[in-house]
C-alpha cells in the first residue's frame, strides 16, 4: 500500500478545441518526460488524422514522474478520445483512473460534450478538478467560467487553477492539485490478478498490446492470463510502461498503467472493458461495466475501381487489426459489384475509415448512404436485423419494423431554441425536457431516431445555429415506426445501391431530392434516362436526363489528330470512373451525392 | 517556306491546300512564289485539286486572279455567317454583302469549285439564319459548305464574356443545316462537310483516310504511314532557317485507334478488313456485343464489308468512338 500512495492515475477531460492536447503537452515537458527536443506537438495524438482533426482516437497512457514536497510521484495520464461514438472507450478509461482533470476554456464555457463526459467521470466516482484555460486571450472571462462549472456540475471551482496551456502558465498547480486530490490506487496487491483493459493496439513484432490498468495482483512475463469476458488464455510476453515511449519492465503491480504483450493475434481479443485475470490463480469477478462493442451506423463500401475489391479487403483488414469496434462482410451490389457493407461506432468513426481508406490506403473508394440497423418482424414471428436497405424483407411478410432511437441534448443560446426545435420536429423527434443552465445557455433534450441523426442532424444544425450550439446523443432503444424502403430506378431498373430505408411520411421529399439531385449528376447519355424514386411499385417521383445531342469535335484535319485522339482517350479514361447501372452509366460521384441533399 | 519546300517536296501531287492562316492578305507575287517552289520540285497532276482559303474581305478580283494564274482551281472562304449584326459582335472584318460578292468575285475569275464555311452556335444566331446562310450561298452555286459548332476556347474574349454555346441549340442548328444541304443535293460526306457530287474535297479526305502529306510552314503538320510530324509553332523562329521538327512514331494501337476515329467521320465509314489488318485480330468478334449493342439502337449501320455512322448518330459520335477504341 506504501508504494501505491505515490501513484496517481488521471485522465482529461474537455471538449474538441479547449486544449486538452496542449495541457498534456505542457504537463509531459513540466515533468520532465521528454526533452523538449523530442517533444512534437500534441504528443498523444499519434495519427495524422487525429493531430489534423484535433481529435483522439487511439489512447496512448503516458507515465510521468512529478516531485511534490521532497517525494516522488509516479502520474499516470490516461487520455480519453475525444468524441461521442467512442463514449464507451471513455468510460474504460475513465475506469482506470481515480482522478479527472476538467479543462473548461475561459472564452467558452462548459459544453455538452464536456458535460456527458463529466457525467461519465461522476459515475466512475473519480475526483474531478476544475482547470480554466486560455486565460491568456483577451476574451477569457474566468469568472464566469467558474460560476458556470459551480452551476452547471456542481462542482466547487473557486480554487481551480486559471491556466494558459498555450503559454505554459500555471501549469505546476495543476500538477499539485493532482497530487493533493486524486486519490491514490487502493488495490490489493497479494490478491489474484486483476488489470482492465481501456484500450488495445496492434504491433507488426508484439501482436494485439493490451493497455491496462492494474487493479489487484500483478502481472509479469511468462504469466499464463486469461480474459474473463472471452474465456481466452494466453502467456504474458512483455509488460511495460509508456514514459512515453514503450519500456519494459519486470513486472506491473496494482495501481499501476501499463501494457501487457502475450502474442494475441487478434485486437478482438482485447476488448476494451475485459479483465485480464491469472489463469493459474483467477479473481473471483471482472472488473464491472463491460459491453460488447456494437457497431450503429452502417454503409456500403465500394471500390472505384471495381478490380481494387482486393486492395479494399485488404485495407480493412489492416484498419480491422487496431480498431475491434471496424465490423465488414462482403456485399454485392448490382450497382457497385463486390464491396463490402462496414458498421461502425457512430458517423465520425465512418468518416474516419473513409478518410484513411483513402489517404493511408490509396483507394478510390465509393461509399453507400449511411444507416441504421433496423430489426424487422415477420409475420411469420422470425425477427431479422437489417443493415442493408436491400436486404429489407417484403412488406407484405413484415409485420412491423423497429428502428434505433437516441437521447439527444442539444447546447445552445437561447436565440436559436425556436429554430432547433423545429429542426428537430422535422426529424421526427419527441420533445422531452429544456433546462435553462443560465441566462445564456439552454439544455434541450429530445428523443430522435437515429436514422436521421445519422441523415444530415449535425449539418443542418451547424448551419441554423451558426454553429453555436452542440449535440451529444446516446443509443437510447428501438421503437416501431412506418418506415418504408425507396428505391430509385434508372431507366426503369432498381439502382440497389441507391436504396434507402426511411419513414413513410419522409420519403416524397427524399424521393424528390434524390431524383433532382442525380439529375444533375448523372450526364446526358446516347438515349433518353427517367430517373424514378418509387416506393413498391409506385412512383413517386420522376425526373428526366434528356438524350445527348452533341459530342462531336467539329474540325479534324491534320493538326487535330493528335489532339482528338487525346480526348477521346480522356473521355475514355472518365468511363473507367462510371458505374453500369442496366443500361445506364453512373458517375461514381452520384453515388456520394445523394448522402448531403439540401433539405428543402 | 519556299526553303521548306526545296527540302522536302518531290514526287507527284494530286493536291494541294493553302491555309491555317489567311492566305489571301499574303502580298501578290507571294503565292505565285510558292507554286512555283511547287512546280519546280515536284509534279503537279493534271486534276491537282489546288485550295486556297480567304477570308472574304481580302478575297478580292486580284487576289482570285494570282490565284488562277497559279492554277488554284477551289476557293475555301470563310464565310461562318450572314447576319451582319452576328458577324460584327464576333469580330469579323466582314459583312454579308462582302461575302457574297467574295463567292462572285471567285466565279467571275474562273474559280468555280468554292467552298464556304458556316459557324453554328453563335451569340444571337437562329436556325432561321443558319437555313438563309446555306440557302443564299446554295443560289450563289457554291460546291461545298463545310459547317462547325463554335468551341469557345478558354482564356479567349467571348470565354471571358460568359458566353457558352448551348449543346442542344448547337445541335438544332446541325440538324436545321444537314436538312437544308440535303434539300438541295449536297452529300454529307463527313461530319462537318457537305458537298454536291463531284465536289468532295480531296485533300480533307487524305486526313480522313490515313493518307501521307506534307506540311509546309509554322505549326504545319504531317503524315506519313506510321509517323506524325510538325513544324515549331514559333514563326519567327521557322522563318530563321529553325523548322524545329517534333514527331511521334504512332504503335499498332495508334493506328488503329485513328483509323476508326477517322474513318467514322466519313460516310465511308470503316471497314472489317482494315481493321483486322491493323488490330492484327479478328477485330470483329472482339467487339461484337458492342457492335450488337449499337446497331441494336440504331446508331451504327453495319454492311458486309464494314460499318459506318447511322444518320442520327453522327453528332454524338466521340460518345460511340470510345466505345469501340
Amino acid at each position: 500500500m506504501e508504494r501505491q500512495k505515490h501513484i496517481r492515475n488521471f485522465c482529461i477531460i474537455a471538449h474538441i478545441d479547449h486544449g486538452k492536447s496542449t495541457l498534456a503537452d505542457r504537463l509531459i515537458e513540466a515533468t520532465g518526460t521528454v526533452s523538449s527536443r523530442e517533444l512534437t506537438d500534441q504528443m498523444l495524438d499519434s495519427m495524422d488524422i487525429e493531430r489534423e482533426r484535433g481529435i483522439t482516437i487511439k489512447l496512448t497512457p503516458i507515465r510521468m514522474t512529478y516531485v511534490y514536497e521532497g517525494e516522488e510521484y509516479e502520474l499516470n495520464l490516461i487520455d480519453t478520445p475525444g468524441h461521442v461514438d467512442f463514449t464507451y472507450e471513455v468510460s474504460r478509461s475513465l475506469a482506470a483512473c481515480e482522478g479527472a482533470v476538467l479543462i473548461v476554456d475561459a472564452t467558452q464555457g462548459v459544453e455538452a460534450q464536456t458535460l456527458a463526459n463529466v457525467y461519465l467521470a461522476v459515475d466512475n466516482d473519480l475526483e474531478i478538478i476544475p482547470v480554466i484555460n486560455k486565460i491568456d486571450l483577451p476574451s477569457a472571462r474566468p469568472d464566469e467560467a467558474k460560476r458556470e462549472i459551480e452551476d452547471v456540475i456542481g462542482l466547487p471551482a473557486d480554487d481551480a487553477p486559471l491556466v494558459s496551456a498555450k503559454e505554459g502558465l500555471n501549469i505546476d498547480k495543476v500538477l499539485d492539485k493532482i497530487i493533493t486530490e486524486v486519490p491514490p490506487p487502493s488495490g490489493d496487491e497479494d490478491a489474484p490478478l486483476k488489470a482492465l483493459i481501456f484500450d488495445s493496439y496492434y504491433d507488426n513484432y508484439k501482436g494485439a498490446v493490451c493497455l491496462v490498468r492494474v487493479i489487484d495482483g500483478q502481472v509479469k512475463a511468462g504469466m499464463k492470463i486469461r480474459m474473463m469476458h472471452s474465456a481466452k488464455e494466453f502467456d504474458v510476453t512483455e509488460v511495460g510502461v509508456f514514459d512515453p515511449k514503450p519500456a519494459e519492465r519486470r513486472e506491473l503491480s496494482a495501481g499501476n498503467v501499463g501494457y501487457i504483450c502475450a502474442s494475441i493475434k487478434n485486437v478482438s481479443d482485447t476488448a476494451p472493458g475485459d479483465t485480464i485475470t491469472d489463469a493459474a490463480r483467477p479473481a473471483a469477478l471482472p472488473c464491472p461495466g463491460y459491453k460488447k462493442v456494437q457497431p450503429v451506423v452502417y454503409c456500403g463500401i465500394f471500390s472505384t475501381d471495381g478490380s481494387k475489391y482486393n486492395d479494399l479487403k485488404d485495407a480493412l483488414e489492416k484498419l480491422k487489426l487496431n480498431d475491434a469496434a471496424l465490423f465488414f462482410e462482403p456485399e454485392v451490389s448490382v450497382a457497385l459489384g463486390f464491396g463490402f457493407r462496414c458498421g461502425f461506432l457512430g458517423l465520425l468513426h465512418m468518416e474516419i475509415i473513409q478518410e484513411r481508406l483513402e489517404r493511408e490506403f490509396n483507394l478510390d473508394i465509393i461509399t453507400t448512404a449511411p444507416g441504421v440497423n433496423y430489426m424487422v418482424y415477420k409475420t411469420d414471428g422470425e425477427m431479422v436485423t437489417v443493415t442493408n436497405p436491400s436486404n429489407l424483407p417484403n412488406p407484405s411478410e413484415t409485420e412491423r419494423i423497429e428502428e434505433p432511437y437516441v437521447k439527444a441534448m442539444i447546447f445552445t443560446p437561447p436565440e436559436y431554441i425556436g429554430s432547433i426545435m423545429e429542426l428537430c420536429q422535422e426529424k421526427r423527434g419527441t420533445y422531452v425536457d429544456m433546462v435553462y443552465m443560465d441566462k445564456t445557455r439552454v439544455r434541450l433534450e429530445y428523443e430522435i431516431p437515429l436514422n436521421e441523426i445519422v441523415y444530415d442532424f449535425f449539418d443542418s444544425l451547424k448551419s441554423r445555429t451558426r454553429g453555436y450550439a452542440s449535440l451529444d446523443y446516446e443509443l437510447k432503444g428501438y421503437k416501431a415506426e412506418d418506415l418504408v424502403k425507396l428505391d430509385i430506378l434508372l431507366n426503369n431498373e432498381v439502382c440497389d445501391a441507391l436504396s434507402i430505408i426511411v419513414h413513410r411520411d419522409k420519403a416524397y421529399a427524399r424521393g424528390r431530392s434524390i431524383a433532382e439531385k442525380l439529375k444533375e449528376v448523372i450526364p446526358r447519355q446516347l438515349f433518353e434516362i427517367p430517373i424514378q424514386a418509387s416506393i413498391g411499385n409506385k412512383v413517386i417521383a420522376r425526373e428526366t436526363v434528356k438524350a445527348m445531342r452533341k459530342d462531336v469535335l467539329a474540325k479534324c484535319y491534320g493538326g487535330d489528330i493528335s489532339r482528338k485522339k487525346k480526348l477521346l482517350e480522356k473521355q475514355k479514361e472518365g468511363k473507367k470512373r462510371m458505374r453500369q447501372v442496366g443500361s445506364v452509366e453512373v458517375p461514381s460521384e452520384a453515388f456520394m451525392s445523394v448522402l448531403k441533399l439540401d433539405d428543402k | 517556306m519556299t526553303r521548306e519546300i526545296n527540302d522536302r517536296v518531290r514526287g507527284t501531287i494530286d493536291s494541294v491546300y493553302i491555309g491555317g492562316g489567311t492566305p489571301s492578305v499574303l502580298p501578290r507575287g507571294a503565292l505565285t512564289r510558292i507554286f512555283d517552289a511547287l512546280r519546280q520540285n515536284a509534279v503537279l497532276d493534271d486534276d491537282c485539286e489546288m485550295t486556297v482559303e480567304a477570308n472574304p474581305d481580302s478575297c478580292t478580283g486580284e487576289f482570285i486572279k494570282e490565284a488562277a494564274d497559279c492554277g488554284v482551281n477551289r476557293i475555301s472562304l470563310g464565310v461562318q455567317t450572314l447576319n451582319d449584326e452576328i458577324l460584327t459582335a464576333i469580330g469579323r472584318r466582314h459583312d454579308s454583302s462582302t461575302a457574297l460578292k467574295a463567292v462572285r468575285e471567285a466565279h467571275n475569275g474562273g474559280i468555280k469549285n468554292v467552298s464556304c464555311d458556316l459557324m453554328l452556335g453563335l451569340p444571337g444566331q437562329t436556325l432561321y439564319d443558319v437555313s438563309y446562310a446555306a440557302d443564299t450561298l446554295c443560289d450563289l452555286g457554291i460546291k461545298h459548305i463545310s459547317v462547325y459548332s463554335l468551341n469557345v476556347e478558354e482564356g479567349t474574349r467571348m470565354y471571358k464574356s460568359g458566353y457558352r454555346v448551348d449543346d442542344d441549340v448547337a445541335a438544332d442548328m446541325y440538324e436545321a443545316a444537314y436538312a437544308k444541304m440535303k434539300e438541295r443535293g449536297f452529300v454529307r460526306y463527313e461530319v462537318s462537310n457537305f458537298a454536291l457530287d463531284g465536289y468532295r474535297s480531296r485533300h480533307n479526305g487524305k486526313y480522313w483516310k490515313r493518307e501521307p502529306y506534307i506540311g509546309i510552314g509554322a505549326a504545319a503538320h504531317s503524315f506519313c504511314g506510321d509517323t506524325r510530324s510538325y513544324n515549331t509553332f514559333d514563326i519567327d523562329g521557322y522563318i530563321s532557317g529553325d523548322r524545329g521538327a517534333r514527331s511521334e512514331k504512332l504503335s499498332a494501337a495508334d493506328r488503329l485507334e485513328e483509323y476508326i476515329m477517322l474513318g467514322l467521320r466519313t460516310v465511308d465509314g470503316v471497314e472489317f478488313g482494315t481493321l483486322d489488318l491493323l488490330s492484327g485480330s479478328d477485330w470483329r468478334s472482339g467487339k461484337r456485343e458492342v457492335l450488337v449493342s449499337l446497331s441494336d439502337k440504331g446508331l451504327i449501320d453495319i454492311g458486309e464489308r464494314g460499318f459506318a455512322l447511322s444518320e442520327k448518330a453522327y453528332y454524338v459520335m466521340n460518345e460511340i468512338i470510345v466505345r469501340l477504341i
